[in-house]
Parts: C-alpha cells; structure tokens; sequence
C-alpha cells in the first residue's frame, strides 16, 4: 500500500483512532496482522497514540524498529512441539536444575539443566516451583519457553515418584519368599 | 505418501449448569500458555470459550457440553507422549472432569480427515482407478458429467457409530468442502505436503462411552489408522 492508497484509507475509516482500534481488535481475535495494515500503520503518525510516557516511548520505538522497517513472522511453523510438565529441584548462581515429566504413563522423569536467565521473568524461583516448558523444533531451529506451572502442574506425579524412590530398597519391592 | 492434516475430538458431558462463570477458573491458568483467547456469547450458557496455539496450529474450545481440540496441520505423531493432545488438552479435561458441577461424559467424537498424496498421477486417472474400484458397470450413466464421486460406508453398534467417506482428492479445497468450513489450514509446511492430488478419506467416529483419557485416545486413533490402513494397503 503507497501513501496515496492510505490517504484514501484515512478518509474512508475517519478518524486514525478507528484504525487503531481495528488493528487492537485483528489481534484480540488471534488472525493474521493484514501487511497491508500494518504498512499504513507505518506511513501514519503515530503520535496520537504514544503519549510522552517513557514506556510508552520505548514501545514505540520497539514497534518502529521491528515490526514496521524490519519486517516481522506472524507466526512461527514448528515441526514438532512437546510440552512437558516440571518442577524446580535446584537453584544455583548460575544454573537451576529441573525435573521433567518425560513419560506420564510410565513415569518416567528427567532431570534438566536451564541457565537462570531463562527463568527470570518467573520473579523469585523456589524449590518445587511448578513449571511447564514447551519444546518446538523445526530443521535448523529450536526453542524453549518457560512458563508458570501454577495450577496447571500435578505435583501429585512428583510425590509419587519421591514415595516410589523411597521404598526403592525396601523389602516391600522385593517378592515374596 | 498419508497425511493427517485436519483432526478434531470433542469430548461430550452432560450439561455444566453454571456454565461459564463455574469454568473461568479451572481455564484461567491454560490461558498464559495460548497465543490467543476468543470468547463468543459471553455469560450464556451457549459461550464458547477459544485458545488459540498458533505456533502448533492447534485450538481448543470450551462449550457447556462438550471440550473440543482442533489441529490444523499434519503432525507426525500425535499420540506420542507431551504432545499438544495430552499437555495441554488431557490436563485441562482432568481439571474440568474435577469440578464441582461436573456430571459425566457421554460421548466422544473423533473426527480426522486422511490424505493420500499421489502426485505422479493424473486426477483422471485417480478418478477411474477410483470407479473402477468401487463402482460396477452403470454408474457412469447416473450423472454423465460428475465432477465428485465418493463412497460412504457405516457400521453402528451400541458403543460405536463409524462413518467412513472415502473418495478422490484434488487438493486443500476438498478439506474445506468435506469439513465444512470447520478447517482452516494456515501452516505453510502442511499446505505445501497436501497441495497435490490424490484420495482421501474422512473418518467420523462417535464412541459411547463414560469413561475417557489419553490410552482410551490412543486406542481410538490406532484404530482409525488400522482402518486407514486397510484402505490404502499399498502405502
């Protein structure tokens, strides 16, 4: 879209604010960003809608910078996304240790390592924190998201592992003789 | 080459009378992990509640009978385990299934729609391979000009109702036809493995039942792909 196309756009919606407000809603409802939209957007001023708080400043800044000149994906296609449920067992300087739900039926677990930056907007990390994390994968590529656990995490599975290991050696386990 | 790339299970209860207020609590920690929430007829009883997962093409929908989960593009396993069907969508039906007005399941709805790529033929060759297969001498005179044909065959029994309509492909299209509009496929790697021709097949299956996780899912998912199987026998 050119500047003469938007300019016809800015008359037919009005006011720039309901071009705003059609571009808040095409997010809300989770549909693709028209590129079209989104180039207009950059060809508008768009100081009536940053007022001079400086967050607001720096999202106006980051939105010019990555989205309207740098170009953006709307959405990322992954081969392969597995989620899994976890827990926090160790919190080092550096470093804080998880153990994973590998297998829910067979309960099978996993401990994992994650440098601490990963988990910094979690706020204060705690010993048994629940957590979920989601592996994506594609050929060449892949990512780790971090997430609270909270309310979503069985700790129940956790606890029974730790009954399990504790009856581990015991004659219990063993069969009768 | 079989792809799968449009399934949906619904999981069918009775009625939740303090639907939706009585949810928004057990949904509300699931939200932080879409990418997208849609609230349709908000504080009715006929409110539909959508997460939407865009990076795996996914979404899940609460109704006051039925937890739905939709995935819009081929997956290779989508049995195995931490896969989206059980983290995320098993866990919240555990949470719904915990709540205080929960009655029981009635039943399940397994829907997928199987693709058969075959991108060295040609659409009529697929076509007359297709009549040749299934139909006797005649056919061809009930409408001289068809421009679809296909095959539907039942078996209903107590515990389960199947469906099976198997036909010609000839591309994304055909799943908007068959699914009614219900498939929207955007992940360029599925569109790019479907966009040929070929046969393809849609496979209702409503399974009676009150009792309803991940194995019984798994269960249901071998046994469409046994039936699959059996179809194309030479894949």
């Amino acid at each position: 879209m050119n500047n003469s196309n938007f300019t016809s756009v800015r008359e037919f919606v009005g006011e720039t604010k309901e071009l705003f407000t059609e571009h808040v809603f095409r997010e809300t409802a989770g549909e693709n960003i028209s590129t079209d939209l989104i180039i207009g957007f950059g060809t508008t001023e768009l100081n009536p809608f940053v007022s001079t708080g400086i967050e607001q400043k720096m999202e106006h800044s980051l939105t010019g910078q990555d989205f309207i000149r740098g170009g953006f994906l709307a959405s990322e296609s992954w081969t392969k996304v597995e989620s899994f449920q976890a827990r926090i067992i160790e919190i080092d300087k550096n470093i804080v240790v998880c153990e994973c739900i590998i297998d829910k039926e067979n309960k099978e677990f996993e401990i994992r390592e994650f440098r601490r930056e990963l988990f910094n907007h979690l706020g204060e990390l705690k010993v048994n924190m629940p957590l979920i994390l989601i592996c994506k994968e594609r050929a060449g590529s892949a990512r780790i998201d971090i997430k609270s656990g909270k309310n979503i995490v069985d700790m129940n599975f956790f606890e029974l592992k730790e009954l399990y290991n504790g009856l581990e050696n015991s004659a219990l386990t063993q069969p009768f003789k | 080459m079989i792809y799968l790339p449009v399934h949906q299970l619904e999981i069918r209860y009775s009625h939740l009378l303090g639907f939706p207020n009585c949810i928004y609590s057990t949904i509300s920690p699931f939200v932080k992990l879409a990418s997208g929430i849609r609230i349709e007829n908000e504080n009715t009883h006929n409110a539909v509640i959508h997460l939407f997962f865009k990076d795996s093409f996914d979404t899940i929908s609460v109704r006051w009978d039925r937890l739905i989960y939709k995935s819009e593009s081929h997956k290779q396993d989508l049995t195995a385990s931490n896969q989206f069907i059980q983290e995320p969508f098993f866990n919240l039906f555990g949470k719904i299934e915990e709540t205080e007005g929960f009655g029981v399941i009635t039943n399940v709805l397994y829907y997928s729609i199987f693709t058969r790529i075959k991108s060295t033929s040609e659409m009529e060759s697929i076509r007359s391979d297709f009549e040749k297969r299934f139909f006797l001498d005649g056919f061809d005179k009930i409408i001289p000009d068809k421009t679809d044909v296909g095959v539907i065959i039942e078996r209903h029994n107590p515990e389960k109702q199947l469906t099976i309509n198997i036909g010609p492909y000839t591309g994304p299209q055909e799943i908007e036809k068959h699914g009614r509009g219900n498939f929207n496929i955007d992940d360029p790697e599925t569109l790019s493995k479907i966009s040929s021709i070929g046969e393809m097949m849609t496979l209702n299956l409503l399974h009676f039942t009150n009792k309803f996780n991940f194995s019984d899912f798994k269960n249901l998912h071998k046994e469409a792909l046994s039936l699959v199987k059996q179809n194309w026998k030479d894949e």
